[in-house]
């Protein structure tokens, strides 16, 4: 069934097409979650908890306009910087130091994923929409509530962070 | 780093994070507070019907005061019963005793109302 169709059933409080909303947003909404959240699965899937039962709230207020996925970054993220400000600082999991080897592609997704970590939230969650998720520049603007040429300068300067980074680490490892 | 290297990396779909019980613990919660959100409704709507129950006495206090000041007002001299007649039409025309029904009424749709809300909950 239709997302927008589920959502509308959803509305009127049925419990069922909630369900099917949850099963199939769950593992981006998470995944987004974690990546803001510098791999603090804890704090991730706790945000996504609270992400989904605002949403439940608020469904009545989603008219449609753009994706339903999308509707859920935007909640994620407002509850993402809202529990930033309440306890200032995210606690970091993820080693801020390089892999001491790059055998495979998960070893170099856990340096893309230890790179993203010193980026601002914004520019974090800019790449990840514009990149991983598949939105476009206006779309991240508008689930960021952010001007398009904020998202469009997060871009570039989480850009050339992560490059500056990476290029380092890498030199590192080639010298050792 | 490259540029196209980092690129594919970026563009790389985030990992697939297993429903380990996670959309179970949402709906539970959401169904939890769906009954919260109901049952609050419903001793709103109960909680009214016995505000405007307990206030049925001050409109019979108010009948009473309105019976009383009639009373005070036939034993006045002429021009001051005219006065008086002139304030009891003003006082008829709003006569606290005449809202004793609709209140009643209205309390008693609250109550029937929680009493439905109860029996079915409304699917919200």
């Amino acid at each position: 069934m239709e997302e927008r169709a589920l959502a509308a059933r959803a509305a009127l409080g049925d419990a069922a097409a909630f369900a099917a909303l949850v099963r199939a947003h769950q593992s981006r909404v998470r995944a987004f979650l974690l990546r803001l959240s510098s791999g603090n699965h804890a704090l991730a899937d706790d945000l996504a908890q609270e992400t989904f039962l605002e949403a439940f709230r608020k469904l009545a207020q989603y008219r449609g306009e753009g994706s339903f996925g999308g509707w859920l970054y935007r909640i994620a993220y407002t509850r993402f910087l809202m529990d930033r400000r309440a306890r200032k600082e995210i606690p970091a999991e993820i080693d801020l130091e390089p892999g001491a080897a790059r055998e495979s592609d998960d070893m170099a997704r856990l340096d893309l994923e230890r790179a993203m970590a010193s980026l601002s939230p914004g520019e974090r969650a800019a790449l990840t929409l514009c990149y991983a998720l598949g939105h476009s520049n206006e779309e991240a603007a508008d689930i960021l509530k952010m001007p398009l040429g904020t998202v469009k300068s997060h871009i570039l300067r989480g850009r050339e962070k992560l490059q500056n980074l990476l290029g380092a680490w890498r030199s590192d490892e080639a010298q050792a | 780093m490259n540029e196209s290297e980092l690129d594919k990396a970026l563009m790389a779909p985030l990992p697939e994070v297993v429903d380990d019980g996670f959309s179970q613990h949402v709906l539970v919660r959401v169904l939890e507070e769906k009954a919260r959100r109901e049952r609050n409704i419903t001793f709103g709507v109960a909680g009214a019907g016995v505000l405007l129950c307990a206030l049925m006495p001050f409109t019979r206090f108010g009948q009473a005061v309105d019976h009383w000041a009639i009373g005070f007002g036939n034993g006045l001299t002429d021009g001051l019963t005219n006065a008086a007649a002139n304030a009891m039409s003003k006082a008829d025309a709003l006569n606290l005793s005449s809202l004793s029904m609709p209140l009643l009424i209205t309390a008693g749709a609250l109550a029937l109302t929680a009493v439905v809300l109860q029996a079915f909950p409304a699917r919200r």
